[in-house]
Protein backbone atom coordinates (compact mmCIF):
# COMPACT_ATOMS: atom_id res chain seq x y z
CA UNK A 1 0.00 0.00 0.00
CA UNK A 2 1.57 3.27 -1.31
CA UNK A 3 -0.19 5.23 1.74
CA UNK A 4 2.12 2.58 4.46
CA UNK A 5 5.12 2.72 2.37
CA UNK A 6 5.17 7.00 2.20
CA UNK A 7 4.68 7.13 6.32
CA UNK A 8 6.96 4.24 6.74
CA UNK A 9 9.74 5.82 4.61
CA UNK A 10 9.34 9.25 6.18
CA UNK A 11 9.21 7.79 9.78
CA UNK A 12 13.09 6.12 8.83
CA UNK A 13 14.02 9.73 6.96
CA UNK A 14 12.81 11.64 9.72
CA UNK A 15 14.63 9.63 12.29
CA UNK A 16 18.15 9.87 10.41
CA UNK A 17 16.74 13.76 9.86
CA UNK A 18 16.50 14.56 13.44
CA UNK A 19 19.84 13.32 14.36
CA UNK A 20 21.51 15.26 12.12
CA UNK A 21 19.60 18.20 12.65
CA UNK A 22 19.90 17.75 16.72
CA UNK A 23 23.39 17.53 16.21
CA UNK A 24 23.95 20.23 14.04
CA UNK A 25 21.68 22.78 15.97
CA UNK A 26 23.55 21.85 19.21
CA UNK A 27 26.99 22.87 17.38
CA UNK A 28 25.76 27.01 16.93
CA UNK A 29 21.70 27.34 17.49
CA UNK A 30 21.16 26.13 20.72
CA UNK A 31 24.45 27.84 22.31
CA UNK A 32 22.88 31.37 20.60
CA UNK A 33 19.26 30.57 22.21
CA UNK A 34 20.25 29.95 25.29
CA UNK A 35 22.42 33.32 25.27
CA UNK A 36 19.74 35.47 23.66
CA UNK A 37 17.51 33.95 26.94
CA UNK A 38 19.76 35.44 29.33
CA UNK A 39 18.56 38.73 28.23
CA UNK A 40 15.21 38.12 27.68
CA UNK A 41 12.92 40.35 29.76
CA UNK A 42 9.69 38.82 31.44
CA UNK A 43 6.99 39.53 28.74
CA UNK A 44 4.17 41.41 31.30
CA UNK A 45 7.66 44.24 30.96
CA UNK A 46 6.64 45.10 27.40
CA UNK A 47 2.90 45.94 26.73
CA UNK A 48 3.46 45.81 22.80
CA UNK A 49 4.58 42.52 23.31
CA UNK A 50 2.37 40.74 25.81
CA UNK A 51 -0.41 42.45 23.68
CA UNK A 52 0.59 40.66 20.76
CA UNK A 53 1.13 37.57 22.61
CA UNK A 54 -2.04 37.38 24.98
CA UNK A 55 -4.32 37.24 21.23
CA UNK A 56 -3.25 34.00 20.74
CA UNK A 57 -3.27 32.50 24.34
CA UNK A 58 -6.58 31.23 25.92
CA UNK A 59 -6.80 33.52 29.05
CA UNK A 60 -7.14 30.26 31.24
CA UNK A 61 -3.80 29.15 30.21
CA UNK A 62 -2.47 32.26 31.69
CA UNK A 63 -3.03 31.69 35.29
CA UNK A 64 -0.48 29.68 35.93
CA UNK A 65 3.14 28.42 34.21
CA UNK A 66 2.51 25.32 31.72
CA UNK A 67 4.44 22.93 31.59
CA UNK A 68 8.19 23.98 30.33
CA UNK A 69 11.54 21.25 30.00
CA UNK A 70 13.74 22.18 32.20
CA UNK A 71 17.34 23.22 30.96
CA UNK A 72 19.69 20.49 30.35
CA UNK A 73 18.63 17.12 29.25
CA UNK A 74 14.79 17.07 29.52
CA UNK A 75 15.29 20.48 26.96
CA UNK A 76 18.00 18.65 24.59
CA UNK A 77 15.27 15.40 24.68
CA UNK A 78 12.88 17.58 23.66
CA UNK A 79 14.23 19.31 21.64
CA UNK A 80 15.44 16.25 19.86
CA UNK A 81 11.77 14.82 19.67
CA UNK A 82 10.22 17.86 17.90
CA UNK A 83 13.36 18.08 15.88
CA UNK A 84 12.67 14.05 14.80
CA UNK A 85 8.83 14.79 14.27
CA UNK A 86 9.05 17.79 11.84
CA UNK A 87 12.12 15.95 9.76
CA UNK A 88 9.26 13.12 9.48
CA UNK A 89 6.23 15.60 8.42
CA UNK A 90 8.81 17.43 5.97
CA UNK A 91 9.73 14.11 4.73
CA UNK A 92 6.23 12.66 4.47
CA UNK A 93 5.37 16.19 1.97
CA UNK A 94 8.96 15.49 -0.11
CA UNK A 95 7.95 11.79 -0.44
CA UNK A 96 4.29 12.94 -1.49
CA UNK A 97 4.94 15.16 -3.73
CA UNK A 98 7.41 12.92 -5.39
CA UNK A 99 5.57 10.24 -5.71
CA UNK A 100 2.64 12.58 -6.88
CA UNK A 101 5.03 13.88 -9.57
CA UNK A 102 6.53 10.79 -10.87
CA UNK A 103 3.65 9.04 -11.08
CA UNK A 104 1.68 11.06 -13.12
CA UNK A 105 4.96 10.82 -15.03
CA UNK A 106 6.02 14.85 -15.05
CA UNK A 107 9.52 14.05 -13.36
CA UNK A 108 11.98 10.83 -13.21
CA UNK A 109 13.54 11.11 -9.86
CA UNK A 110 16.76 10.56 -9.17
CA UNK A 111 19.61 10.97 -6.25
CA UNK A 112 21.03 14.05 -8.13
CA UNK A 113 17.45 15.93 -8.72
CA UNK A 114 16.57 14.38 -5.24
CA UNK A 115 19.25 17.29 -4.23
CA UNK A 116 17.55 20.14 -6.19
CA UNK A 117 14.31 19.03 -4.24
CA UNK A 118 16.16 19.65 -0.81
CA UNK A 119 17.44 23.03 -2.43
CA UNK A 120 13.57 23.79 -3.51
CA UNK A 121 12.78 22.69 0.42
CA UNK A 122 15.23 25.14 1.78
CA UNK A 123 14.28 27.68 -0.35
CA UNK A 124 10.44 27.07 0.59
CA UNK A 125 10.52 26.39 4.43
CA UNK A 126 13.36 28.44 4.97
CA UNK A 127 14.70 31.15 2.73
CA UNK A 128 11.09 32.51 1.12
CA UNK A 129 9.44 32.81 4.48
CA UNK A 130 13.11 33.95 6.38
CA UNK A 131 13.50 36.93 3.70
CA UNK A 132 9.87 38.67 5.24
CA UNK A 133 10.45 37.06 8.63
CA UNK A 134 14.04 36.59 9.57
CA UNK A 135 14.94 33.66 11.94
CA UNK A 136 14.59 35.37 15.61
CA UNK A 137 16.21 35.35 18.32
CA UNK A 138 14.06 34.63 21.49
CA UNK A 139 13.37 37.73 23.04
CA UNK A 140 13.10 39.64 19.52
CA UNK A 141 9.56 41.74 19.56
CA UNK A 142 8.00 41.35 16.14
CA UNK A 143 4.27 41.78 14.65
CA UNK A 144 1.32 39.61 16.19
CA UNK A 145 1.70 36.21 16.20
CA UNK A 146 -1.38 35.44 14.39
CA UNK A 147 -0.36 37.09 11.61
CA UNK A 148 3.23 36.34 10.73
CA UNK A 149 1.86 32.33 10.88
CA UNK A 150 -0.85 33.37 7.97
CA UNK A 151 1.40 35.03 6.18
CA UNK A 152 4.16 32.05 6.48
CA UNK A 153 1.98 29.74 5.52
CA UNK A 154 0.68 32.06 2.57
CA UNK A 155 4.23 32.15 1.86
CA UNK A 156 5.15 28.44 1.62
CA UNK A 157 2.09 27.89 -0.02
CA UNK A 158 2.86 30.67 -3.16
CA UNK A 159 6.46 29.80 -3.30
CA UNK A 160 5.54 25.64 -3.48
CA UNK A 161 3.77 26.17 -6.03
CA UNK A 162 5.71 29.07 -7.58
CA UNK A 163 8.64 26.81 -8.28
CA UNK A 164 6.78 23.91 -9.30
CA UNK A 165 5.24 25.68 -12.24
CA UNK A 166 8.77 27.19 -12.65
CA UNK A 167 10.48 24.04 -12.95
CA UNK A 168 7.41 21.66 -14.81
CA UNK A 169 5.10 24.29 -16.40
CA UNK A 170 4.78 25.02 -20.22
CA UNK A 171 6.86 28.10 -20.96
CA UNK A 172 3.85 30.45 -20.93
CA UNK A 173 2.56 29.36 -17.73
CA UNK A 174 6.26 29.70 -15.98
CA UNK A 175 5.17 33.73 -16.19
CA UNK A 176 2.41 32.88 -13.20
CA UNK A 177 4.76 30.95 -11.07
CA UNK A 178 7.18 33.40 -11.30
CA UNK A 179 4.53 35.75 -9.99
CA UNK A 180 3.49 33.65 -6.91
CA UNK A 181 7.43 33.31 -6.35
CA UNK A 182 7.18 37.34 -5.16
CA UNK A 183 3.53 37.80 -4.71
CA UNK A 184 4.34 37.66 -0.37
CA UNK A 185 6.65 40.12 -0.76
CA UNK A 186 4.41 42.45 -2.53
CA UNK A 187 1.76 41.52 -0.06
CA UNK A 188 4.76 42.28 2.66
CA UNK A 189 5.45 40.77 5.70
CA UNK A 190 3.67 42.01 8.99
CA UNK A 191 5.35 44.91 10.13
CA UNK A 192 6.34 45.78 13.30
CA UNK A 193 7.87 49.29 14.22
CA UNK A 194 8.64 49.92 17.34
CA UNK A 195 12.04 48.39 19.11
CA UNK A 196 13.73 44.91 17.33
CA UNK A 197 13.95 43.61 21.50
CA UNK A 198 12.15 43.52 24.20
CA UNK A 199 15.33 44.97 26.36
CA UNK A 200 16.56 48.83 26.03
CA UNK A 201 20.40 48.74 27.60
CA UNK A 202 22.24 49.67 24.80
CA UNK A 203 25.09 47.16 25.76
CA UNK A 204 23.31 44.29 25.94
CA UNK A 205 20.93 45.94 22.61
CA UNK A 206 24.60 45.61 20.87
CA UNK A 207 25.02 42.09 21.79
CA UNK A 208 21.95 40.87 20.72
CA UNK A 209 22.04 42.17 16.78
CA UNK A 210 25.24 40.26 17.08
CA UNK A 211 23.47 37.28 18.42
CA UNK A 212 20.91 37.64 15.72
CA UNK A 213 23.62 37.21 12.74
CA UNK A 214 25.10 34.48 14.41
CA UNK A 215 21.41 33.04 14.51
CA UNK A 216 20.95 33.89 10.80
CA UNK A 217 24.11 31.69 9.74
CA UNK A 218 23.65 28.98 11.93
CA UNK A 219 20.19 28.77 11.04
CA UNK A 220 21.02 29.11 7.55
CA UNK A 221 23.60 26.07 7.23
CA UNK A 222 21.82 23.74 9.44
CA UNK A 223 18.15 24.13 7.73
CA UNK A 224 20.45 24.10 4.16
CA UNK A 225 22.34 20.83 5.00
CA UNK A 226 19.09 19.29 6.13
CA UNK A 227 17.21 19.73 3.24
CA UNK A 228 19.92 18.69 1.24
CA UNK A 229 20.15 15.47 2.93
CA UNK A 230 16.16 14.67 3.17
CA UNK A 231 15.87 15.92 -0.92
CA UNK A 232 18.69 12.80 -1.61
CA UNK A 233 17.19 10.66 0.62
CA UNK A 234 13.47 10.80 -0.40
CA UNK A 235 14.62 10.59 -3.71
CA UNK A 236 16.58 7.71 -3.34
CA UNK A 237 14.10 5.38 -1.72
CA UNK A 238 11.07 6.92 -4.17
CA UNK A 239 13.06 4.63 -6.95
CA UNK A 240 14.08 2.22 -4.37
CA UNK A 241 11.41 0.93 -2.60
CA UNK A 242 8.13 3.74 -2.71
CA UNK A 243 7.11 2.83 -6.70
CA UNK A 244 9.27 -0.06 -6.81
CA UNK A 245 6.61 -2.22 -8.61
CA UNK A 246 4.17 0.20 -9.20
CA UNK A 247 5.30 0.31 -12.84
CA UNK A 248 5.01 -3.19 -13.27
CA UNK A 249 1.68 -3.77 -11.99
CA UNK A 250 0.65 -0.97 -14.29
CA UNK A 251 1.78 -3.09 -17.59
CA UNK A 252 -0.01 -6.40 -15.96
CA UNK A 253 -3.14 -4.23 -15.39
CA UNK B 1 5.96 6.78 -30.54
CA UNK B 2 4.18 3.52 -29.88
CA UNK B 3 7.13 3.54 -26.95
CA UNK B 4 6.19 6.74 -25.66
CA UNK B 5 2.34 6.15 -25.81
CA UNK B 6 3.03 2.63 -23.92
CA UNK B 7 4.77 4.61 -20.92
CA UNK B 8 2.77 7.07 -20.69
CA UNK B 9 0.07 3.93 -20.51
CA UNK B 10 1.91 2.58 -17.89
CA UNK B 11 2.87 5.49 -15.68
CA UNK B 12 -0.96 7.20 -15.84
CA UNK B 13 -2.91 3.95 -15.43
CA UNK B 14 -1.93 3.62 -11.59
CA UNK B 15 -1.57 7.34 -11.10
CA UNK B 16 -5.35 7.70 -10.92
CA UNK B 17 -5.57 4.37 -8.61
CA UNK B 18 -2.77 5.88 -6.47
CA UNK B 19 -3.62 9.78 -6.18
CA UNK B 20 -5.54 9.55 -3.25
CA UNK B 21 -3.37 7.75 -1.15
CA UNK B 22 -0.52 10.09 -2.03
CA UNK B 23 -3.15 12.93 -1.33
CA UNK B 24 -3.86 11.92 2.24
CA UNK B 25 0.07 11.31 2.62
CA UNK B 26 0.72 15.02 1.88
CA UNK B 27 -2.11 16.18 3.96
CA UNK B 28 -1.12 14.00 6.71
CA UNK B 29 2.76 15.61 6.61
CA UNK B 30 1.86 19.31 6.21
CA UNK B 31 -0.57 18.27 9.58
CA UNK B 32 2.54 16.83 11.50
CA UNK B 33 4.64 20.07 10.23
CA UNK B 34 1.98 22.36 11.24
CA UNK B 35 1.88 20.67 14.77
CA UNK B 36 5.08 20.91 15.36
CA UNK B 37 5.38 24.98 14.41
CA UNK B 38 2.03 26.24 15.02
CA UNK B 39 0.09 23.97 17.31
CA UNK B 40 -0.87 27.19 20.26
CA UNK B 41 -1.03 25.10 22.91
CA UNK B 42 1.74 25.88 25.80
CA UNK B 43 2.78 22.66 26.78
CA UNK B 44 3.43 22.06 22.48
CA UNK B 45 4.83 25.96 22.57
CA UNK B 46 7.31 24.98 25.03
CA UNK B 47 8.42 21.54 24.34
CA UNK B 48 9.20 22.74 20.25
CA UNK B 49 10.37 26.16 20.84
CA UNK B 50 14.12 25.75 19.94
CA UNK B 51 12.93 23.51 17.31
CA UNK B 52 10.19 26.43 15.86
CA UNK B 53 13.11 28.98 16.42
CA UNK B 54 15.28 26.59 14.17
CA UNK B 55 13.40 26.32 11.44
CA UNK B 56 12.30 30.03 11.49
CA UNK B 57 8.58 29.24 12.42
CA UNK B 58 7.16 32.27 14.10
CA UNK B 59 7.33 32.10 17.35
CA UNK B 60 6.04 34.19 20.71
Amino acid sequence: MLFRRIILTAFLIGLLGGIVLTGLQSVEVWPVISSAEQYEQPETDHPDFSAAHNDDVPEHTQDHEAWSPENGWPRILSSSLSNTLVSIGFATLLLALMALLQLTGITRLNTRRGLLWGLAGFAVFFAAPGLGLPPEIPGTLAAPLGLRQMWWIFTILMTSTGIGLLVFSPYRVKVMGLVMVVLPYLVGAPHYSGALFSVTDSHVVVILHHLQQRFWLATGVTNFVFWLLLGSCCAWTVNRWILKDIDHHAAQA
Amino acid sequence: MSTLSLSQRQVLQPAKLLLPQVIAALAAGFLVVMAVGFMPLDQVHNASHDTRHAFAFPCH
